[in-house]
């Protein structure tokens, strides 16, 4: 299984080695340790990037012996020397036969970072000691970060607020991350992160662990609306707000998600087949990304997920940050985090695996499961992930019914024992639709269950000839509704 | 006299606990601008086993050309009895007539201007220290982990017990409040290595009168 994972993820190998060593890039024989932590605490001072042992400089795969163990005798040593402390991945990818270990880092927010006592930087494809001159600009960048929005304090907020079990599993994952370590309870913990300062607690410590954040910062939390055509408007078929912390909504959010877009099932042979009807780790990601790239500083800041009749599209308030285009997102980039500190934290709790190749991943996740792949686009200071054609079908997603109370739903059965099991569940699936929808028209039914206009209009049909539903209003401007006995 | 490039050694003390990483940082920093740096806390003290903690510590202050004392409001641990590794550096350095620069957290510097003006609604001055003969007029603070107003006293030691030092310029003591505040003063007070010299050549001519 670990196997294959190290071959799916060539396609990253593929996409570095098409480029030069640079302020981002480095390509190593071999694992010296020393040149390895220097280099990668220059990229975290700079601009983040990625390290691969195993190539030469001139691109030849050379690869390391006992990969694995040398993945995981690297990764230690970074995260025990390099100071502060920021999320580092490493893994190893068999690459053309032999195995490669890549490290990726993003660039760090609580600059200067060293390296036993020394201070490094990037500057083109060479790792540098740092002038004063460089200190001074490393200085800045640390000021500017301290006065970002995540590090603000947020007044009013007590210990009692926060969700002490999310701080504790946190902090599991966080020992996991870096062993040595000890907390004496959940305020000290938040200390050590930075998530409290002076006495209060920042924004992202709320963000990330209030029970109720929305008492705090009310654009922390998440809108999904699904609606029954290609555009927003009026009516929609389904609204939810995930306002809790952010762990609460991730789960929240992917849950709904898996319930509204389903998974198919098959048989071949003797083997049942189950297959998600969405990309399930591109939507992931691209809800993650959109959760760390997102702009809280306005108070009309928002993050949205829109699923349409044609297709899902994941908006957050914020534009690319500034040295990222549209056309960098379909490349490996740069991943210039807004919300460092949270990011962090998504990261110790494991919710994002690797660092900077997230977009990259989300498209190589969508080919690989036969998924459209997704596009970007930025305008008015909201930047939109499209995922094409994905939208929602009622059919097969489990769950649809538990809407209806059980009365109507056996009633809906003894009325239509004659029919087939397929035929029944579309017309307790439009019965639920049409119950917790107002003002939907076979037009908008149709699109919902995924059938032909004739097919739904006989459906309907069915359903008004028994008495369930009626039409209520002019043939233009009408709707279907229940009918009340 | 011809420059001759010399070893200057600079102590930092410091009360460690949720400042580690910007610990670490500073003393980096000043690495990096060409000093020796003595920290208790990432291991650059000679240790002598037959010696306690303390000791080893007080022995690295003589050790020390320059002392950078960095006062935050909370103490944490290293505290060994009643005594607070940090404050007894602090007043061996004063003692010994070190160059000291001190760097001040704003709550430390405003838990004392408070302290200075609170009264007891009767109209008596509180007693600040936990004197059992005044013990209803005292007051204390509560066990928190962002306040410890013993800190106060440090403070108090260093400014009631400050010597001049003619050659220095800039602030011997700087209020702070984020870590860049603490970096900018460090390179402006310590990137010129001529003038440090100056001044610890002047503290030496001195004592030797």
């Amino acid at each position: 299984m670990k196997y294959k994972r190290q071959m799916e993820n060539s396609f990253i190998i593929n996409n570095l080695l098409q480029k030069e060593e640079s302020v981002r890039l480095e390509f190593k024989t071999n694992a010296h340790i020393t040149t390895i932590a220097k280099t990668i605490t220059a990229f975290i001072n700079t601009e983040g990037g990625d390290l691969l042992i195993g190539v030469a400089d001139n691109k030849q795969i050379v690869g390391v012996d006992n990969a694995q163990r040398l993945r995981n005798r690297i990764q230690h040593q970074l995260i025990d020397t390099i100071r502060p402390n920021a999320p580092i991945s490493s893994q190893v990818i068999r690459y053309k036969g032999k195995d490669l270990v890549l490290i990726s880092v993003w660039e760090g927010a609580n600059k200067p970072y060293q390296y036993k006592g020394q201070i490094f930087t990037r500057e083109n494809d060479r790792t540098k000691l740092s002038s004063q001159d460089i200190l001074k600009e490393l200085i800045s960048e640390r000021k500017a970060a301290d006065f970002h929005w995540e590090r603000r304090s947020v007044l009013g907020a007590s210990l009692s607020d926060l969700d002490k079990d999310e701080i504790n599993k946190t902090i599991e994952y966080y020992q996991d991350f870096k062993s040595d370590v000890h907390f004496e309870d959940e305020e000290d913990f938040l200390i050590q992160m930075g998530l409290m300062q002076n006495g209060h607690y920042t924004n992202a410590c709320i963000v990330l662990f209030a029970k109720s954040p929305m008492l705090f910062i009310p654009q922390s939390k998440i809108r999904i609306t699904v609606y029954p055509s290609d555009s927003t408007g009026d009516r929609f078929l389904n609204d939810r707000i995930f306002d809790d912390n952010l762990f609460s909504n991730i789960t929240g959010v992917l849950s709904f998600l898996d319930a509204t877009f389903g998974k198919s099932i098959s048989v071949d042979g003797i083997h049942r087949k189950e297959k998600l009807n969405y990309p399930l780790l591109a939507l992931r990601e691209g809800l993650l990304n959109a959760m760390v790239h997102r702009d809280y500083n306005s108070v009309n800041g928002f993050l949205q997920i829109s699923i349409f009749s044609d297709r899902t599209e994941i908006a957050n308030y914020g534009g690319l940050p500034e040295g990222i285009t549209l056309r960098d997102l379909r490349r490996e980039h740069n991943s210039i985090l807004r919300n460092p500190d949270i990011a962090k934290i998504c990261f110790i709790r494991r919710y994002i695996e690797m660092l900077g190749s997230g977009t990259l991943r989300m498209i190589n996740d969508c080919k690989k499961n036969k998924f459209k792949t997704p596009s970007w686009k930025q305008n008015n200071n909201i930047t939109t992930v499209v995922f094409p054609e994905l939208k929602v079908t009622l059919k097969n997603s489990e769950g649809i019914n538990e809407g209806i109370n059980e009365g109507i739903k056996s009633k809906l059965k003894e009325t239509f024992k004659d029919e087939n099991e397929g035929i029944k569940n579309e017309l307790i699936t439009i019965y639920e639709l049409i119950d917790s929808t107002s003002g939907l028209k076979t037009k908008d039914i149709a699109t919902v269950i995924d059938k032909g206009l004739s097919t739904t209009e006989r459906y309907l049909k069915k359903l008004k000839d028994e008495g369930f539903i009626e039409y209520v209003g002019s043939l233009k401007t009408g709707s279907y509704t229940i009918k009340n006995y | 006299m011809a420059k001759k490039k010399k070893d200057i050694k600079i102590m930092v003390g410091s009360t460690v606990y949720g400042f580690e990483d910007q610990l670490s940082q500073i003393v980096a920093q000043l690495q990096q601008l060409g000093y020796t740096v003595l920290n208790s806390h990432i291991g650059t003290i000679k240790v002598n086993p037959t010696l306690s903690n303390l000791e080893n510590c007080l022995n690295t202050v003589e050790e020390c050309d320059l002392f950078l004392g960095i006062i935050r409001p909370y103490y944490g641990t290293g505290n060994i009895g009643d005594k607070n590794i940090t404050f007894e550096e602090i007043k061996k350095a004063i003692e010994l007539k070190k160059p000291y620069w001190f760097l001040v957290h704003r709550d430390v510097t405003f838990g004392r201007l408070l302290r200075g003006k609170l009264r007891l609604k009767k109209g008596d001055t509180i007693i600040a220290k936990d004197d059992d003969e005044y013990k209803d007029f005292s007051i204390v603070v509560d066990k928190n982990k962002f306040f410890d107003e013993r800190t106060i006293e440090i403070y108090e030691y260093v400014i009631e017990n400050h010597i001049p030092v003619t050659l220095r310029n800039g602030n011997w003591a700087q209020e702070f409040y984020r870590l860049d505040e603490m970096l900018t003063y460090i390179i402006t007070q310590f990137s010129d290595k001529g003038f440090v010299e100056g001044i610890i050549n002047e503290i030496q001519e001195a004592d030797g009168e």
